[in-house]
């Protein structure tokens, strides 16, 4: 187990080489993790293999552990108070503990975007700004990047002219894609979405996923959602957690068939999962 | 009548004593805001009507600095600036290590600690004035006088130390308060762009807090301009402008230390007694101005900014 500043205190898989060529195969490599909050624990030794590219779904029912999986990703959890875990996630083929000491770098190269969109009370074009901070940049080679990360994010059309506008002026649907916009810019090899369509109406929502489509098309999207219909439209990866386990994994042609398992059938058909 | 309509009457009938009560509610806290205002009205315009002897009487040198009530000379500056210098001095000390313990406190401590450490500090600032004031004179008058070999510690530095100290966890659990009101997840969205904890702080906290962080200062201000009993102890009352001016080893008086002195001494109705309320009524007007200047602040919106 470590504790809440990541360090470990137990180390559950050996440094193989082995080890070390299949998480070089895939953008995450989560092995024999278990996830605490104090002395409950959210998830119970899980390991699982999220492709380099493609969109991977994290679906179950709430309060699985589906978020605290996808926040130890980049370590954000460490940020939650009597949070703690046990096991090894390689993230890009580098343990997130040995392989990150600095983990602002590890944070770089995921991007992350979170259930409620958060903007910051500033310019939009600020807020763009606020993920290149660390990079020698000219005015002009920021500008560039940042609108490409805005027509990446299918948001550059509606904002072009009011760049210097308050964030806060958007509306929630157009602030979480600028959210996500604001993850784009620092190229990301993996990006994680916690339930990014939750709190935003079924328009914007349906923007959101072609835009997730889109991008599961050149890195690793790692999607948390509980609406099966979404994960249904744009997974190519469905992972099925319940009560803080793995039920199954595979590919959404297999998850959404007839030879999925009975705990995953009865929970797509009926949306319940009695775990 | 059916038995909806019956059921509807009931309901309305019901309704009726709960919508007197929030009238009732409503109406005292109007009354208690109305009769507030009244009150400092009314002390305001007491003040205003006990200092027009001393505004209307002629030759009395009010805007200068020489303070004998035997020979009609009443200047209010030498107080005032020892006021505003006493203030200025407990605000140098107290601000920077008030704001750099409450971004420790909120920015790296656990909820569990800042709750402990806020319970100390709240304690701290409830501890009565006097108390402060008899440790100043009883150490820091002393050790003051030791670290800059003066015969006497009885000066404005004294103070000012002394008032940083009584203010500072006013400003400290207030600021405290500002930068933890701001949501976690600002600091989580910026950490997740991979910026680093000190440029979470500068430019996502610090922006949205600051309004809230002015709020506390001007608050505490308020306070160590009012305080009487401390400050007398420690100040040396002398009634002269330091020399030079911005000396803070020389003797000096507040306007709140002129007043704990000399009011038992002025005779009801005198010009003399009128000065000292005039004095107060400035002291008052700057303390009101201080108030709603941080209710102007502690309440305005981080996007207002």
């Amino acid at each position: 187990m470590s504790d809440m500043h990541g360090k470990p205190q137990l180390a559950l898989v050996e440094n193989s080489a082995s080890a070390e060529a299949a998480a070089q195969a895939s953008a995450v490599q989560i092995r024999n993790f278990s996830a605490y909050y104090g002395k409950n624990c959210i998830i119970s030794d899980v390991s699982l293999d999220l492709p380099e590219k493609g969109v991977t779904c994290l679906l179950g029912p709430s309060g699985t552990g589906k978020s605290t999986l996808l926040r130890w990703i980049n370590r954000i959890n460490e940020e939650t108070e009597n949070a703690s875990f046990s096991g090894n996630i390689n993230v890009l083929g580098l343990d997130v503990l040995e392989g990150y000491p600095d983990v602002t770098e590890l944070r770089r190269r995921t991007g992350m975007v979170f259930q409620q969109p958060c903007v910051f009370p500033c310019s939009i074009y600020d807020n763009m700004l606020m993920g290149l901070r660390n990079r020698k940049l000219s005015k002009s080679e920021a500008r560039a990047i940042i609108e490409q990360s805005l027509k990446s994010a299918a948001i550059w059309d509606e904002i072009a002219h009011r760049l210097e506008d308050p964030a806060t002026s958007l509306s929630l649907g157009q602030q979480q894609r600028l959210c996500i916009a604001r993850a784009l810019v620092l190229k990301p090899s993996i990006l994680l979405l916690d339930e990014p369509t939750a709190s935003i109406d079924p328009v914007s929502s349906r923007a959101i996923e072609d835009l997730v489509i889109s991008l599961g098309e050149d890195i690793a999207v790692v999607m948390v959602t509980h609406n099966i219909a979404q994960t249904k439209r744009i997974s190519d990866h469905v992972i099925f957690l319940c009560d803080g386990k793995i039920v199954e994994q595979g590919t959404r042609k297999h998850m959404f068939s007839m030879r999925s398992c009975e705990k995953t059938r009865t929970y797509i058909t009926e949306e319940f999962c009695d775990c | 009548m059916s038995a909806t309509s019956a059921l509807k009457a009931k309901a309305l009938l019901k309704a009726k004593p709960a919508s007197k009560r929030r009238d009732a509610t409503k109406a005292y806290c109007q009354g208690s805001a109305v009769l507030s205002i009244v009150i400092v009205s009314v002390i305001l315009l007491t003040l205003l009507i006990q200092s027009l002897p001393v505004l209307m009487s002629g030759d009395n040198g009010l805007i200068g600095t020489q303070w004998n009530p035997d020979e009609g000379q009443f200047g209010i500056i030498a107080p005032l600036f020892g006021s505003v210098f006493v203030m200025i001095i407990a605000t140098v000390i107290a601000f920077p290590i008030g704001l750099l313990t409450a971004i420790y406190i909120s920015e790296t401590r656990s909820s569990k600690l800042r709750r402990l450490i806020k319970s100390i500090l709240e304690l701290l600032a409830g501890i009565p004035s006097i108390v402060y004031g008899l440790i100043g004179v009883a150490y820091l008058n002393i050790w003051v006088a030791d670290l800059f070999d003066l015969q006497s510690g009885r000066i404005i530095l004294t103070a000012g130390i002394l008032l940083g100290i009584m203010i500072l966890p006013t400003f400290l659990t207030l600021t405290e308060d500002a930068l933890s009101a701001v949501p976690q997840r600002y600091r989580e969205n910026a950490k997740s762009l991979g910026m680093y904890r000190h440029e979470v702080f500068k430019d996502i906290i610090f922006p949205q807090a600051k309004v809230g962080i002015a709020g506390a200062g001007l608050l505490a201000l308020g306070r160590a301009l009012g305080e009487t009993m401390a400050v007398m102890l420690v100040i040396g009352s002398l009634d002269r402008l330091p020399s030079p001016l911005f000396n803070p080893l020389s003797s000096g008086q507040t306007i709140t230390s002129k007043l704990g002195r000399e009011v038992g001494e002025s005779a009801f109705g005198s010009v003399h007694f009128s000065a000292l309320v005039f004095m107060s009524f400035i002291l008052v007007s700057i303390t009101i101005a201080l108030t709603i200047l941080s209710h102007y602040f502690l309440t305005r919106k981080p996007s207002d900014v």
